[in-house]
């Protein structure tokens, strides 16, 4: 019943007298009966982590009837306790939106496939059978580089294991890329290069130890809502903590800052040097530490920025094939490197006050504080992101602050599955599981033979990352293409003149599997339906290393399919005979004739465990069609990659009961702070640190330049343009926005500008606008006020809101070490409509 | 589903009408449908977005969809202030105002530390109050959800027992 | 008397108040409409709930108090009607 207070009033009025009176009205029933707690009203509760960022939040579920009726935050998980973010709080309505996508759609003219034909719902059978054939025929006509798959956020651990193998060791193509690719893959680049292995040292119990924290360009207070009240907790509960935000602009996290800092887009990489210097001049340099755990190293420069080859700012880079190139160099060379940065150029390249520049850098140098520091798409999304990564490393190298309670280093991640799935498992273009790579032939080795498979059978060489699968569409390279519940349409950087073009190509066939109808299904030929979240059994890795599982609640609406129904039936259709080179199958003749379902997933290996081991009063849509416990099977598999390799991960079932544990789990128990003897089981006896990711267990401090963005507002394009979330949407918002709550919270994207900015051209608040850049343009309205205050000369549009195509605008550059796209520069002009 | 055709339609009219001239041509074929149900206009073409509204500012207490959800903010919060210095919410919705203000105290929960015990005042973990507490805006839902809460499963499952 | 949210912040005190109430009455069953429609007739007064035994119910939405009593009896003396009792009244602000 929808009434006003006073309706109510009135209604109980009604109600009260009709009883008096003996009159029986449909009013006082309702209203009588909801005052009884009588009813049969048991819910059955069971955790979760959230669907949403990489924070990891464990969330208890409650179902009745097959439906999700509530949702909150577990009390009893270390990571929020009992808290949740508004996003959180409405997961319960996420998989509810009226339009879910629930059987398969191919466009089709006339009862056949037609790339320019009508949406049109077809079987499963079907679907496959379209898809089948245009797989094959690209396998047939160009190889394994013609097909190429884009993964998902959505992706669990085993999903992702499972779509890595069905290619690198199936279809023996190495095009498979996740969308963790613009999002983490700077972070990764980052920790491989500094220490050899992947992922934070520290982990969140860091918060509650730390005397200073320092954002490097997050808005953690909107993107990591949870991790943000762990940080306002300890600031708030110890007046000496000091809290230092630094942004390209002003937003709701400088609502907690001591020291807060606005510096030009780029300039972080001066600044990082200026710290490095100040550390190194004023003497604090913690000496017995970087001389008995650091390496220095002088990295190449000018490595342009990812562009197509015939790009002038491309042709122009000196060192655009060595961008990874590296010379050792010593101490007094590197702090010869970093003494150019002093105050006074730093403020001139960054536009921040030299007295900020000085208590920014103190926090580090001062031996008695212990400094956090915390970043994400600030400085991953960059076209010089890994270094910035490495940057930030150097300065808690200089000075010994890492793997200690408190001392942290913190790159947060993005989404749920990006470390956990995407990294850990290895379904980027150039990974296998546990953080080997294809292009080395002993990693090559070990994959095939935890996979029980033929030598030589996966390729060497490195895939089509995100980007370039986009470019490679558009050029025809690719031309049988599946993208994994993903909205790439919306995220990649430069639609009109690379994905549009690529995924409209006629020569191109598209699947998209996704459980709502996104611009990216829109751009699709086939979409398949597909389950979310708690419809199918599922496990996550957050940014502290910790893996969570959680069981299917409900089942997935019409004819949805998880992503790895999808991955592993898809394989049945394929034989050995048809995707694997002849001479393998010559030298391996018990492999003729399999199919690839047979020889990747019911290979003795994953269909070991039966059904009987899946927890009763849960059901498991896959295992119960395939006859084995699937999920178990894959994680095992997987498993065995780390176990001894210090990527340890405890049993299948252990995971179903704790509320996540983090890896390398050994013994039983797990790590929090790796590197560190005593606390990491890795560490060597009497190493004290130990950076076992390098083989001389040292770690490496990176002399790096600053160098500009790409591109830069000039007198036409007279701003920068910064994109990226708000709390009450998640990424695409194919979720959020269908939940009323939160869309009402936030509508709709603006474009957020200083009130100068405004004035300038003549704009009020509310007025409609055009924002354009050299690639394309988007209408908005002008906001000047609320929670993101630009500086002059910046705005900020969120990237949303699928009637404003903000990347259509966004330049399409990427970091030449991770390939990231730099989603928060480039330059724009904003006219009015 | 719904049918977007006619809303699309609706739209490039009144895109030609106003005069305004799209994008560069596309070149390519998008297919003749509008399926993505939160855009109502094919990839290339971008239109005059909705007007900003208000915020909704009844005081009415609105429904929650289960007994846990962070109830939404019935009322405008512009310029609020809520930084190191002062937070402007607890100035009516803490213990201590409420009876001045007749605003609801915020839920015990929130005197309750990380280990769960009671504190003295507000938890600092649960200082800034819109990471879970929203307003909302004057705006349609683009969709209807199909949610279903307990009460209503319940009413659903009684009357399919009689 | 409690001030609402906006009283409070801009420190105003005066409140229009809202008296809701119900009133159980009984009149002949045969003149039941009739009298239903000259009580409907009567302003800021709705009949919601009515039963052929010559049971109904009037919902009464008044300013204050006295006009609230004066309702009532008004109501009392429409021709027809053996009694009107109050059975609900809140006041809102």
């Amino acid at each position: 019943m929808k009434a006003s207070r006073r309706d109510f009033i009135k209604a109980n009025a009604v109600a009260t007298a009709a009883a008096a009176a003996g009159i029986s009205t449909s009013l006082s029933t309702s209203l009588g009966a909801s005052n009884l707690i009588t009813t049969d009203n048991k819910l059955k509760w069971a955790k979760a982590p959230c669907r949403f960022c990489g924070t990891g939040c464990s969330m208890n579920v409650a179902t009745r009837d097959n439906r999700v009726v509530a949702t909150h935050g577990d009390i009893n998980s270390p990571v929020n306790k009992g808290l949740a973010c508004i996003k959180g709080y409405f997961l319960s309505k996420i998989m509810y939106g009226e339009d879910r996508l629930q059987q398969p759609m191919l466009r089709m003219t006339d009862g056949s496939y037609d790339k320019n034909g009508e949406f049109t719902p077809i079987s499963w059978d079907a679907a496959f059978d379209i898809m089948e054939e245009k797989f094959k025929a690209t396998l047939k006509e160009k190889g394994p580089r013609g097909i190429g798959m884009f993964g998902s956020g959505q992706w669990t651990v085993w999903e992702g294991y499972a779509a890595a193998k069905l290619f690198k060791a199936g279809f023996l193509s190495n095009n498979i890329d996740p969308n963790a690719r613009h999002c983490m893959a700077s972070a990764v680049g980052g920790f491989m290069r500094t220490f050899g292995i992947d992922e934070p040292m520290g982990c969140y119990d860091d918060f509650e130890h730390a005397d200073a924290f320092v954002l490097w360009g997050s808005n953690m207070a909107e993107m990591h809502p949870i991790l943000w009240t762990r940080l306002t907790d300890r600031r708030l509960s110890n007046p000496h903590v000091k809290v230092c935000v630094m942004s390209t602009y002003e937003h709701r996290s400088f609502e907690l800052a001591d020291i807060p800092v606005i510096f030009t887009p780029q300039s972080d990489l001066a600044i990082l040097n200026y710290i490095a210097n100040y550390i190194i001049q004023n003497g604090k340099v913690n000496t017995d530490f970087v001389e008995k755990h650091v390496n220095f190293r002088r990295g190449n420069t000018d490595i342009g920025y990812g562009l197509r080859p015939e790009n002038p700012l491309q042709q122009a880079a000196t060192n655009k094939d060595k961008a990874g190139g590296s010379q050792p160099m010593s101490f007094d060379e590197f702090a010869a490197f970093v003494a150019d940065y002093d105050a006074e150029k730093t403020t001139k390249i960054s536009g921040v006050p030299e007295k900020q520049l000085r208590e920014m850098a103190e926090l580090y140098a001062d031996p008695k504080i212990k400094v956090m520091s915390l970043w994400t798409m600030g400085v991953n999304q960059h076209t010089r992101g890994v270094w910035a990564n490495n940057m930030i490393y150097n300065l808690h190298l200089l000075t010994g602050k890492i793997s200690t309670p408190g001392n942290s280093p913190f790159s947060l991640t993005g989404q749920p599955s990006a470390c956990g799935t995407a990294r850990e498992v290895g379904t980027f273009s150039h990974r296998l599981p546990a953080d080997m790579v294809v292009n080395n032939p002993e990693h090559r080795k070990i994959a095939e033979e935890k996979w029980k498979l033929p030598a030589g059978v996966v390729p060497g060489w490195v895939g089509s990352h995100a980007v370039q699968q986009n470019r490679d569409l558009k050029d025809g390279k690719i031309n049988a293409y599946w993208v994994q519940v993903n909205n790439n349409v919306q995220a990649a950087a430069n639609l009109n003149e690379e994905t549009l073009p690529g995924y409209r190509n006629p020569d191109n066939f598209i699947v998209v599997s996704d459980a709502y109808p996104t611009v990216t299904a829109q751009a699709a030929d086939l979409i398949l339906p597909t389950a979310m979240w708690v419809e199918k059994e599922g496990a996550y890795g957050n940014a502290e290393r910790r893996t969570q599982f959680w069981h299917q609640m409900v089942d997935a609406p019409g004819e949805s399919k998880s992503d790895l129904w999808q991955l592993v039936e898809f394989s049945k259709r394929f034989t050995t005979d048809e995707v694997w080179p002849a001479e393998i199958l010559d030298a391996n003749p018990e492999y003729k004739g399999k199919t690839l379902y047979e020889v990747l997933y019911s290979n003795g290996q994953v269909d070991r465990y039966p059904l009987s081991d899946i927890k009763e009063g849960f059901s498991n849509q896959e295992s119960e069609e395939f006859g084995f416990y699937l999920q178990k099977g894959l994680f095992e598999e997987y498993a065995s990659f780390g176990r001894g390799k210090a990527h340890d991960l405890a049993d299948f079932d252990t995971y179903h009961e704790e509320r996540g544990l983090r890896w390398p789990v050994v013994d039983g128990k797990e790590t929090r702070w790796r590197f560190k003897e005593g606390s990491d089981p890795y560490a060597k006896p009497g190493s004290d640190f130990d950076f076992y990711g390098k083989p001389d267990g040292k770690a490496v401090i990176f002399a790096l330049p600053f160098e500009p963005a790409p591109e830069s507002p000039d007198e036409e394009y007279d701003l920068w343009l910064s994109t990226g979330r708000v709390l009450e949407h998640w990424h695409s918002g194919s979720m959020t926005r269908r939940v009323p709550e939160l869309h009402k919270a936030f509508p709709n994207a603006v474009v957020f500008m200083h009130p100068d900015d405004a004035r300038k051209r003549k704009l009020r608040r509310g007025d409609e606008v055009r924002v354009i850049s050299r690639r394309g343009e988007i209408r908005t309205r002008v906001e000047t006020r609320g929670r993101n205050k630009p500086p002059v000369g910046l705005v900020f549009v969120p990237w949303f809101d699928a009637s404003q195509l903000i990347n259509k605008v966004t330049l399409d550059a990427i970091d030449p070490l991770s390939k990231q796209t730099d989603y928060k520069k480039c330059a724009i002009k904003i006219v009015r409509v | 589903m719904r049918n977007n055709t006619r809303v699309l339609l609706l739209l490039l009219a009144t895109s030609f009408s106003a005069g305004i001239v799209f994008g560069e041509d596309s070149g390519y074929n998008e297919g003749g449908q509008t399926l993505a149900t939160l855009r109502d206009a094919p990839i290339s073409i971008e239109v005059t977005p909705p007007k900003m509204s208000r915020v909704e500012n009844s005081d009415l207490k609105r429904k929650r969809a289960y007994p846990m959800q962070p109830p939404t903010i019935p009322h405008k919060i512009d310029s609020y202030q809520v930084d190191l210095k002062v937070n402007k919410c607890l100035s009516c919705h803490s213990r201590k105002r409420i009876e001045d203000s007749q605003a609801p105290m915020v839920s015990v929960t929130h005197y309750m530390d990380r280990e769960g015990n009671f504190l003295a005042d507000v938890s600092p973990r649960r200082y800034f109050c819109q990471q879970c507490h929203v307003t909302q805006i004057e705006a349609k839902p683009l969709l209807a959800n199909d949610f279903v809460d307990i009460d209503e499963l319940l009413s659903i499952e009684s009357s399919a027992e009689h | 008397m409690r001030l609402n949210r906006r009283q409070f912040l801009s420190g105003h005190a005066a409140s229009p108040q809202c008296h809701i109430a119900s009133l159980v009455v009984q009149c002949l069953p045969e003149k039941l409409d009739k009298t239903c429609t000259a009580i409907e007739g009567l302003q800021s007064a709705e009949i919601p709930v009515r039963d052929e035994s010559g049971k109904f119910v009037v919902l009464l939405e008044m300013d204050s108090e006295s006009e609230l009593l004066e309702k009532i009896s008004e109501v009392q003396s429409i021709p027809g009607v053996i009694s009107a009792n109050l059975a609900y009244h809140q006041v809102d602000q």
